[in-house]
């Protein structure tokens, strides 16, 4: 291989992309331009709305207080809004534009406006009637009786006896009319008898409760009875008539808390506290109406915060208690609550039609914002402002009354934009009117805010810059790199072969990789160029669209002056980029060098496009970072283009981040590198084949090609189908999750375990074994060598039964080390793990369910079509890591994927070394069984032996570690083994090496059998 | 110069499954020779010479040029060999001065022979008014041109030719064919494939004909003539073609009686 060919063919291919209009296009015209234009578009655009004016209608405006002044001549005062600038962009009519001298013909489109927003002003009305009538069809009746008894801090009756409560009042309790009785029936005999009463039945219920309190206490079946007619009045005078709930204060309840509250003070000991001196309000309620349930829900929460309030949280005492009575409401009453839901059915259905109605009004009307000033607003608002300069004021007295309606369309942005201008108005224009009404009642000017909360941003500019810059450039990167990469792979590879120059280039001198790696090359200096460009050119946009911002709005809490990132982190860029575009080149190479034409290409790269796409997505997330403490972020680190975007995204936000942060780049760096000699390498692959190269057009019938993958087997699978094995296993696998969960839901934890290994094992066959016998008996013909189906070299089985001792020392000693920098087990898996180590079961069942059946199904699948399809790769050793990618693959857990992969390889060596599955499913086996039985040795048997405490170790937790010289004897023992089967069929060995093992590992494993 | 030996190709096709292009088939060719392979579309012929290009690996058999194997040495046969075809075209975006020149340079011939070759080659070829054309702007006759003067740019001892004049007009192919003479006058070794009678007659000092990836029949054409005591050449084509297509299915239909029986 010589570097001038691919110099020349670099060369070559440079020149003839920079020749092609398109390239140019994607590399130059596009980035240097489309940021340009896009700043450009969104200037222009925000000129266009601000400048078009919009029209706003105000009805009403005679209504209005007179100062402060909302209006003036021509519009809304621009001193109300935020932005003066915002005054000229709308255009105000009003009644009284409509008024012409006389002679002059009427304006008609202000005519017109107004007739429109005449019309949806009726409707407004309507509406608000409409809200109102459903409001008091909610409304519930609760009575307080005896309010005289309430202490006088507890004076929340108003002037005309209605209930006013200053404590929390949530939208339910705003639906509830608490009227207070009196006790005295003197007083309820002067109510009005012309309105309905709902003070009469409360006052009747507060006698029969009474008498209830008597006939409690005595005994007979007479004053049960007697109970029992007393709650039937009562539920009916709570079901069927104006009053849903009564609360009853008794007499003195004022006096008996003031003696509580001052014994309490006096001598702190709540224990001598009588029962029957502790004041209570009494509710009652019929628990079978739905209507006095939902009223004494609302009083029970009145009574929970007028106790917070008035009862000191150290007394021991609920001051309420209830009655509660189950008599069911007679027809006529339930016709009436019928009657009142259907009712307040129709009427949302009528207000749902009025808002339509509405809606179209105001876009057929061309208003884009109607405020509607409602009667009598600036007498109102001048009446409250006379209250409060009077001196000795009335505070209950103060009236509320409605406020103006701002009518707009919030899915239509010409409504919405002047909308919130007017409102922002008429908010500016409230706090005035506020501000007054302080000053008068010599009020300091900041009452509205007794708190007044001020937050600090502490954001540098540079940070806030940072922060943008580390969303905005990784992501762009990648995008970019791969759009880059894209064109140009698939010009030079499909592109060749459609042009028909393919053969042309093929039977010149240079080698095929001297040819790919020329193609390679131009492809990643197009990605890399234009993602530099395309970074460089948003970069600048930016920087250049912040800055025209900021002239133009100097107080715009922004990006600030957005500066730049410093060289040391733009070279991070650079060193990162060229790993990242190299794995972009090379995959975009391989997958356009399958296509046929460029056509074909382009559907070929778009999957990667896509899926870069949703990795690119998934880094922007914030929580998804390389975090120094977080275990994952190792997983990220090494993880194809994720590490990249992670670290450069790390890079950017925290430029001055320590050496801790830094160390990523390590792995980062050496994994993508990795990645893209790998995705090169295949590219290589890919244009030495025929079949790729000289691929004709045929049509794809899939009956065709199932009848060739019958009829044409061979004595192994292909590559392709073991591949396909693999991909259906994991099919199977996720698809039996559900299956899974399912068998394992509402099994009791007895059974858990016996269940939790029954459905292993079915799992092992259904998924694993399965799909591999029918893949090894359908589509080859050799079962035999499929499967490896034959006697092996009792050497092997020999070392089979061996190495699993020494190799299990290791690894449980590994996997213990490194387990912190793995992800903690799921629930389900800790559950399994814990099953293993029961040991009420007898010990045969987790034997068969982890070591026996997995051991003979997973061999079965992945020593079998699996490693004999991947062999057909010609290469042993490629064949063989992918067969353990492959078999760790499929075990889920990080931690055990790991170490799964690491120990299939040695299966894999024993697969193809041996020629036979048997030794593989002994080791298997074996080294699955050790994994059981160490679990379930009894600590005692090694404490208790000096010999053994000093090859195995008893931790605090009962678990073990083995001792160095275990350690020792176990690496030397997997190493000899390990050399020997490596070896094993180059030269015929003088002895079996495996046999000096033995002796050690047996003094090993009486401990773990225990 | 070109010796091939039992040389086997076959493929994998949905419908048919295995396929063989080429069953053993040999022949050794001489320089100053022009060796022709006649058959018909399908016969074997781009495959065969495709082998020897080393763009395809036989399965089977073994192919030497210039006594370099095409399977273990393909460097070295593919800096013997000028090779052109209907598929090796030539690059829209490049010119024709700039093709030959990069092909040139491929094949390591020092830059300042490289230009004077190539200058001998236009002038030899007529082609200095096409030589800063690009290639995409070239008839197809100019674009062949471009094709040859590639394809004997480093002054290869062999020269294949897979059916070079298909889709050229007569005049443009006659040019062709008196290139391709004057280059065994040069004494190179030629191998030609083509399915036009006309060309083989005028031209090939030897010819095989090939059917169905096997050698029907080799020889000149004198030594054809009188073998199969036809003097028309295209008579004995069908004939041979006929023969073997008859010959086949007799045996076709007969295998699977037995295996019934």
């Amino acid at each position: 291989m010589s570097f001038r060919n691919t110099r020349l063919i670099f060369n070559r291919e440079v020149r003839d992309q920079l020749r092609d209009r398109r390239t140019l296009f994607m590399m130059l015209i596009l980035p240097l331009l489309l940021y340009p234009a896009m700043g450009i578009g969104m200037v222009q655009m925000r000129l266009l709305f601000n400048e078009q004016q919009r029209t706003v209608v105000i009805l009403g405006e005679d209504q209005l207080p007179d100062t402060p002044q909302l209006l003036q001549k021509d519009g809304i005062a621009p001193a109300w809004f935020n932005s003066r600038s915002d005054a000229q962009k709308l255009r105000v009519f009003r009644e009284k534009d409509a008024i012409v001298a006389d002679g002059e013909p009427p304006d008609e489109e202000i005519q017109n406006y107004l007739v429109q927003a005449r019309l949806m002003q009726n409707k407004l009305l309507l509406r608000a009637a409409q809200r109102a009538q459903l409001d008091q069809l909610d409304e519930r009746t609760a009575v307080i009786v005896g309010v005289e008894h309430l202490p006088d801090a507890w004076s929340f009756v108003g002037e005309n006896g209605e209930f006013k409560s200053p404590f929390e009042t949530n939208d339910e309790t705003k639906k509830l009319r608490l009227l207070t009785a009196p006790e005295s029936p003197a007083a309820a005999k002067t109510a009005d008898p012309t309105q309905p009463q709902a003070e009469v039945p409360a006052l009747r219920i507060a006698e029969l409760i009474s008498e209830r309190r008597l006939a409690l206490t005595a005994s007979g079946d007479a004053a049960a009875d007697r109970v029992k007619e007393i709650d039937d009045e009562i539920g009916q005078l709570l079901a069927n008539g104006q009053t849903h709930a009564v609360a009853i204060i008794p007499v003195g309840f004022a006096d008996n808390l003031r003696d509580l509250k001052k014994r309490f003070a006096e001598n702190a000991d709540a224990g001598d506290l009588d029962p029957g001196q502790v004041p209570r309000i009494t509710m009652v309620y019929n628990k079978l109406s739905s209507k006095s349930v939902g009223a004494f829900g609302m009083l029970q929460h009145i009574a929970a915060s007028l106790e917070r309030v008035l009862i000191p949280s150290n007394l021991p005492l609920k001051p309420n208690a209830h009655v509660e009575v189950e008599v069911a409401p007679n027809e006529a009453a339930l016709a009436e609550v019928e009657r009142e839901l259907e009712h307040a059915r129709t009427i949302r259905r009528d207000m749902r039609l009025l808002d339509s109605e509405l809606g179209d009004l105001l876009n057929e009307s061309g208003i884009e914002v109607l405020v509607v000033i409602p009667e009598g607003l600036g007498e109102h608002v001048e009446e409250v402002n006379r209250m409060i300069s009077e001196p000795d004021r009335n505070r209950a007295a103060f009236i509320e009354y409605e406020g103006p309606i701002i009518l707009h369309n919030a899915a239509n942005e010409k409504s919405l934009i002047p909308h919130q201008s007017v409102k922002n108005a008429l908010d500016n224009w409230e706090k005035a009117i506020l501000s007054r009404r302080l000053a008068k009642a010599e009020l300091p000017a900041s009452l509205p805010n007794p708190i007044n909360a001020t937050s600090v941003n502490v954001a540098k500019e540079e940070e806030i810059a940072a922060s943008l810059w580390s969303k905005v450039f990784p992501a762009l990167l990648i995008i970019m790199a791969v759009t880059g990469a894209f064109y140009p792979a698939v010009d030079v590879a499909a592109g060749e072969k459609e042009r028909g120059t393919m053969e042309t280039l093929l039977i010149c001198p240079a080698t095929r990789t001297e040819i790919v790696l020329g193609k390679f090359f131009t492809v990643m200096l197009f990605s890399v160029s234009t993602a530099v460009l395309n970074l460089s050119s948003m970069g600048f946009t930016g920087k250049y669209m912040v800055s025209i911002m900021t002239d133009a709005a100097p107080n715009m809490p922004g990006f600030g002056a957005l500066t730049f990132p410093g060289g040391a982190q733009l070279a991070w860029i650079g060193v990162l980029l060229i790993p990242m575009a190299a794995l972009f080149s090379a995959l975009s190479l391989a997958l356009a060098t399958f296509a046929r034409s460029s056509k074909e290409g382009q559907y070929y790269l778009t999957p990667l496009l896509m899926i870069t796409m949703g990795i690119t997505v998934f880094c922007l997330a914030p929580s998804v970072e390389l975090d120094p403490g977080t275990q994952a972020s190792w997983f990220y680190s090494v993880m194809p283009v994720v590490g990249v975007a992670l670290l450069l995204k790390g890079i950017l936000l925290n430029p001055a981040a320590g050496p801790e942060f830094y160390v990523f780049a390590i792995p980062v760096l050496i994994t993508s590198i990795c990645y893209s000699l790998l995705a090169l390498w295949w590219a290589i692959e890919q244009f030495a084949r025929e079949d790729v190269l000289f691929r004709e057009s045929e049509r794809f019938d899939l009956r065709l090609w199932v009848r060739h993958m019958l009829r044409d087997k061979e004595p192994t699978p292909s590559f392709a189908e073991a591949g396909f094995c693999f991909v259906m296993i994991m099919f199977l696998q996720f698809g039996a999750m559900k299956f899974m969960s399912q068998a394992l839901h509402g099994v009791g934890p007895e059974h858990i375990t016996m269940r939790l290994m029954q459905v292993l094992m079915v799992q092992q066959l259904v998924t694993i074994a399965c799909p591999a016998l029918f893949m090894g008996l359908l589509l080859t013909s050799s079962f035999r060598r499929t499967f490896r189906a034959y006697l092996p070299d009792w050497k092997m089985l020999g070392l089979a039964v061996l190495l699993p001792l020494a190799l299990h020392v290791l690894v449980s000693t590994m996997v213990e080390n490194i387990a912190p920098y793995f992800p903690g087990l799921p629930p389900e898996f800790s559950q399994v793990a814990a099953s293993m180590q029961d040991r009420n079961l007898p010990i045969w069942l987790p034997l068969l369910a982890f070591a026996v059946t997995p051991g003979l199904c997973e061999e079965l699948a992945f020593r079998g079509p699996i490693l004999s399809g991947f062999n057909r790769s010609g290469r042993m050793w490629i064949a063989i890591m992918l067969s353990s990618i492959a078999f760790g693959a499929i075990h889920m857990v990080p931690l055990q994927v790991f170490y799964a992969t690491l120990l299939g390889l040695v299966l894999g060596l024993f697969a193809v070394k041996s020629g036979s599955l048997v030794p593989c499913m002994v080791f298997h086996i074996l080294f699955n069984s050790l994994q059981v039985l160490r679990s379930r040795v009894d600590p005692q048997v090694i404490t208790d032996s000096d010999f053994l405490r000093f090859l195995v170790d008893v931790n605090r937790d009962g678990s073990f570690s083995y001792q160095w010289p275990t350690l020792i004897l176990a690496a030397l023992g997997a190493l000899t083994g390990l050399l020997w089967l490596a070896n094993y069929g180059k030269q015929q060995p003088s002895m079996s090496p495996g046999i000096p093992t033995e002796p050690t590992l047996t003094t090993a494993k009486p401990p773990v059998i225990g | 110069m070109i010796h091939v030996e039992q040389l086997r190709k076959s493929f994998e096709d949905l419908k048919r499954g295995e396929v063989a292009a080429l069953d053993d088939v040999s022949f050794d060719i001489q320089p100053g020779e022009i060796f022709g392979l006649l058959g018909p579309n399908g016969a074997g012929k781009t495959t065969c010479l495709r082998i020897l290009s080393t763009v395809l690996k036989p399965t089977g058999g073994r192919a030497l040029i210039d006594g370099y194997d095409v399977r273990t040495h393909p460097e070295d046969v593919r800096q013997r060999i000028g090779f052109m075809s209907g598929n090796t075209g030539i690059y829209d975006r490049m010119t024709a001065w700039e093709m030959v020149e990069y092909f040139g340079r491929l094949y390591g011939i020092e830059e300042k022979e490289l230009q004077q070759r190539i200058d001998r080659i236009f002038n030899d070829l007529q082609m200095h008014e096409i030589r800063d054309m690009l290639g995409s702007k070239m008839s197809t006759g100019n674009k062949q041109k471009v094709s040859i003067a590639r394809s004997i740019v480093h002054d290869p001892p062999v020269l294949i030719f897979d059916e070079p004049t298909s889709g050229l007009d007569v005049l443009v192919a006659r040019k062709l064919l008196n290139a391709i003479a004057s280059l065994r006058d040069q004494g190179k070794c030629i191998i030609f494939s083509t399915h036009i009678m006309r060309e083989v007659e005028k031209l090939c000092d030897r010819i095989a004909v090939i059917h169905k990836g096997r050698i029907l029949a080799m020889g000149s054409v004198q030594e054809l003539e009188e073998k199969y005591s036809e003097p028309d050449m295209e008579e004995l084509f069908f004939d041979l073609i006929q023969r073997y297509d008859d010959e086949h299915e007799t045996t076709e239909n007969t295998e699977p009686a037995t295996a019934g029986t």
